[in-house]
């Protein structure tokens, strides 16, 4: 790796690792404080599984958790806007001309809203997650870390 | 964003946070949608 791409490695790992997981943590709290029996819920599964330990990455604990993870993100706060094309070819997308070197924006917002993939899209449900809705999703329903054609960095975790 | 989870995990067990009655929550949207005001 050049000194460019890792320079550009080491601003993303401040921007996009640190803004986007505090911001994630505080409207999860938020709605947590919200829904007291989806709280209730992460409370128990999180004593069941971890029974006062600290989780370990890798373990077993987080996964039942990745659904209040999730749904936090998709709601009310996911970065709304970090997507953009341009066009390479005259084509129509969705009834618009859009002629060759046109930039287009895709909104993340309206798309983890749209009921056509999340039915009841402004409820706070996590266990929506639950059995494997992420893996039947087209690629960009969903998309809070972007989609990039590189994506950013913390996109790659799991 | 696999420490948000192993830091939700963590503090969940320990805390449960609780909005200040009345404290108002609206979005702020930049790049990433932030609270307007501090969440109490």
């Amino acid at each position: 790796m050049t000194d460019r791409p890792a320079a550009g490695r080491s601003h993303d790992s401040f921007i996009a690792g640190h803004e986007t997981t505090a911001l994630a943590l505080s409207w999860t709290w938020y709605l947590l404080s919200q829904h007291p029996d989806v709280e209730a819920k992460l409370w128990r599964r999180a004593h069941a599984t971890l029974g006062g330990r600290p989780p370990k990455r890798g373990g077993s604990p987080p996964v039942d958790l990745h659904g209040k993870r999730r749904d936090g993100i998709a709601a009310p706060l996911s970065a709304r806007l970090r997507i953009c094309r341009e066009a390479l070819q005259d084509c129509e997308i969705g009834g618009y001309a859009v002629p060759k070197g046109t930039t287009l924006f895709m909104s993340q917002w309206l798309m983890h809203r749209s009921s056509r993939y999340f039915p009841d899209p402004e409820a706070f449900m996590p266990d929506r997650w639950a059995d494997g809705l992420a893996k039947r999703l087209p690629k960009y329903a969903y998309c809070p870390s972007g989609a990039a054609l590189a994506s950013v960095s913390a996109a790659a975790s799991p | 964003m696999m420490e948000a989870v192993l830091l939700l995990a963590t503090i969940a067990q320990r805390f449960r946070l609780t909005l200040v009655t009345g404290h108002p929550i609206a979005l702020y949207p930049s790049l990433t949608c932030d609270p307007r005001t501090e969440c109490e």
